[in-house]
């Protein structure tokens, strides 16, 4: 399929960066550096100092003589591809596909994409004038391949648009090292004197092969076109999307909210086609020079409803900063689910219409506080107190439940609260027993009941439990970790309140 | 007086009481606890349900008795396939010691949620729902006008309301249909066995609007309750304003 690629070269990526931050620092020479071996190495230096000639990797040493006034400040390159990433985010409102390359170039997929801007020139200048409010210089070019279009952002005009099928007419006057080829390379062939690769391409392309290796050919294929590179987008493209650009920025709630009506009718309106529903849904706003907004909703069951999504939203709506403006939304579904004729029931002999309602129910609380807010228990196989129940899907899952039938307490305390106790005779219940200050008189007792340690998950002393009631009648679940016997004084524990 | 105009007096009192948030009361066939005598100090001789009742405990012990005494009314409530949800702050509430009481805990919902605001937020958006049929929700300090948004809320839906108001918080005069102060008392063995046996309460109704107040022993003996009344405490209250 015939594609077009743009790449956009950050030239001063770095210090531009570091200019955007620190807006008095415009105007002066301006690097920052890299500790190598001891010296200090310039690792990305601005325009000021480029033009006076001070290259990448000279000593800053070197540099200041040349340049008495120079400020230099510590790279940090291991921040680069955040940094980049963050740009490709930026730049999802061009295009829906955006990939990385190296620390300072972005590739577009805009195939499909420049139309909706009015044409090919009014889209990159679209890219620049966005750029250029954040306050990135950058160079850009358009071509059908991703290897043309590097190219030509290094050692083209800038802003070229090459027309179809042209993009090896629009490189032959460049250089080789614009095919992006090692330096070892790129040296023998400037021995040889092939200083453009309209030369290479005049040489049959077995003595290429011969001389140089298969790079070479694979290289010129790439930039030909001839040969696919691979594309590895920053977003995984998803299936259900939808944009929506304005004419003016939106600075009103009722205009966000209208924004994301007609992108949930649309969006819905096509899986109702292919009869799948929403579980997950993203909401994004685009800023000029700003960072966009996104809120996110998630639902228990799939939803065609665009209302019922959108009052999932509206929550989560006041949140969203619209200043100064949003100018694009989009809206993305990653997560989709097939739509049940017949939705499942919940609990056994639950009416089913009342599933759709339950689930949007959960759904309004597990958006407003999060999903592990909200949750619902099972019985578990297990003697040890701690383990003998498990969270569950607030909706699903648990038909038929057996709970056991054994006198366990209705509270019981996350952590053990150690006690003092007295007891007359071992494997006796105690007779009193001191809480928080607090003497209990015990009256009334059952045990112990010996719950042993499941070795398999778990080793340590066993525990015997016993209920207790005081004279007032408050009754308490308390255990004993190990035994008399062992010689030792073993503690006594506070673990549950009876109801 | 004659047989007509006790009829149509006692019609009139169904009128007023329905004006007074116990619509649902009359209506048959809701799902209600049978708390025994203790039904007697509500109108009608009926536990109000689409109602929001509140429990004043006063330390760790009697939350727990509250906490007991609702894990058994719950049930009722709730029916065969009915769900409820238990809002706290810190969820200490232990899952199989609910089935004690009858209480299938995975029938139950629970919401932690740290914040008070956001608690009451949940309470209110359950209380609307039909689905829910009863809503435990701990709470601290509430207003008054917060109260009488839950109250309009379950007399839309026909939940019942449950307010744990925490021992630390201070405590308003609310709209709610009664108060509640449940504290343990000594269980009770058949034949005098020893051990612990059925779990008891003291439940002291503090105020139950157009009910009286009053003082019960309540046990819980496995499958139902067995209430005894302690003290002939308080005339029918009148018939207030309504709030």
């Amino acid at each position: 399929m015939q594609k077009t690629f743009v790449c956009i070269w950050f030239k001063y990526f770095k210090t531009d960066r570091l200019l955007i931050r620190q807006p008095d620092l415009k105007d002066r020479p301006l690097v920052l550096i890299r500790k190598e071996h001891g010296k200090m190495l310039i690792s990305a230096a601005n325009e000021q100092v480029l033009k006076q000639g001070v290259q990448h990797n000279t000593s800053l040493a070197d540099a200041r003589a040349i340049i008495p006034g120079l400020l230099s400040f510590d790279d940090l390159p291991e921040k680069a591809t955040t940094w980049l990433k963050a740009l490709a985010v930026y730049c999802n409102r061009f295009c829906p596909s955006v990939s990385l390359s190296g620390t300072d170039t972005l590739f577009l997929d805009v195939t499909g994409c420049t139309h909706l801007w009015g044409g090919d020139a009014p889209y990159l200048q679209a890219i620049r004038q966005c750029f250029a409010a954040i306050g990135y210089q950058l160079r850009l070019s358009m071509a059908d391949t991703m290897g043309a279009a590097w190219a030509l952002t290094r050692y083209g005009k800038d802003d070229l648009i090459v027309p179809p099928h042209r993009q090896m007419d629009a490189m032959l006057l460049l250089p080789p090292a614009a095919l992006q080829l090692e330096a070892a390379l790129l040296a023998r062939l400037d021995k040889l004197g092939l200083k453009t690769i309209c030369q290479l391409l005049q040489l049959p392309r077995s003595a290429l092969l011969r001389r140089f290796g298969q790079v070479l050919l694979d290289r010129i294929d790439a930039c030909s076109g001839q040969r696919m590179e691979s594309w590895e987008p920053v977003f995984p493209p998803v299936k259900y999307q939808e944009r929506l650009a304005s004419l003016e920025p939106i600075l009103t709630r009722t205009g966000v909210e209208m924004a994301l009506q007609n992108l949930l009718e649309k969006i819905t309106a096509q899986l109702k086609r292919d009869g799948m529903g929403i579980r997950q849904a993203v909401f994004t706003g685009f800023k000029t020079g700003h960072e966009p907004v996104q809120i996110e909703v998630g639902t228990q069951l799939a939803v065609q409803d665009p209302r019922r999504v959108f009052r999932l939203f509206e929550i989560k709506l006041e949140a969203l900063s619209v200043e100064p403006g949003i100018d694009s939304f989009l809206l993305d579904i990653p997560r989709t689910d097939p739509v049940k004729e017949k939705q499942e029931k919940i609990w056994q002999g639950s009416a089913e219409r009342n599933c759709e309602e339950l689930a949007e129910l959960i759904d309004r609380i597990s958006n407003k506080f999060g999903a592990h807010r909200i949750s619902r228990f099972l019985p578990d196989e297990h003697h040890w107190p701690e383990r003998a129940y498990q969270k569950t899907n607030p909706l699903f899952g648990g038909e038929q439940v057996q709970w056991p039938s054994m006198d366990r307490p209705v509270v019981l305390l996350s952590v053990p609260e150690e006690i003092q106790v007295s007891v007359p005779v071992p494997d006796y219940p105690p007779l009193l027993f001191r809480h928080k200050g607090q003497v209990h008189e015990i009256i009334q007792a059952d045990g112990p009941e010996r719950i042993e340690q499941e070795w398999w998950l778990q080793e340590g002393l066993s525990r015997d439990y016993y209920i207790v009631e005081d004279k007032n009648g408050q009754r308490y679940w308390l255990f004993r970790s190990g035994n008399y016997a062992s010689g030792s004084k073993p503690s006594w524990f506070l673990h549950g309140y009876f109801g | 007086m004659s047989v007509l105009t006790t009829e149509i007096k006692k019609k009139l009192e169904q009128e007023v009481l329905a004006l007074g948030g116990f619509r649902h009361q009359a209506k048959e066939g809701l799902r209600r606890p049978d708390l025994g005598l203790i039904n007697q100090a509500f109108p009608g001789g009926l536990f109000p349900v689409g109602a929001v009742h509140e429990f004043l405990p006063e330390n760790k012990e009697q939350m727990v008795a509250s906490q007991g005494f609702l894990s058994a009314v719950l049930p009722a409530l709730m029916g065969p396939d009915g769900l409820a949800c238990w809002i706290t702050a810190k969820r200490e509430l232990y899952p199989p010691g609910l089935a004690r009481f009858g209480l299938a805990a995975d029938k139950l919902i629970f919401l932690e949620l740290p914040r008070a605001v956001d608690r009451l937020w949940a309470l209110e958006e359950m209380l609307r729902s039909t689905l829910v049929s009863a809503v435990v929700a701990e709470t601290d300090a509430i207003s008054f006008v917060q109260s009488r948004r839950f109250q309009l809320a379950v007399e839309a839906s026909g939940g019942t309301g449950f307010l744990l108001r925490s021992p630390s918080a201070t405590r308003s005069v609310l709209s709610t249909i009664a108060s509640w102060k449940i504290s343990a008392i000594k269980s009770r063995m058949p034949d005098g066995l020893p051990g612990v046996g059925f779990p008891g309460w003291r439940v002291e109704i503090l105020k139950a609007r157009n009910g009286r107040a009053g003082v019960w022993e309540l046990f819980w003996e496995g499958n139902g309750f067995a209430c005894k009344e302690l003290t002939e405490s308080g005339a029918i209250h009148r018939l207030k304003k309504i709030i």
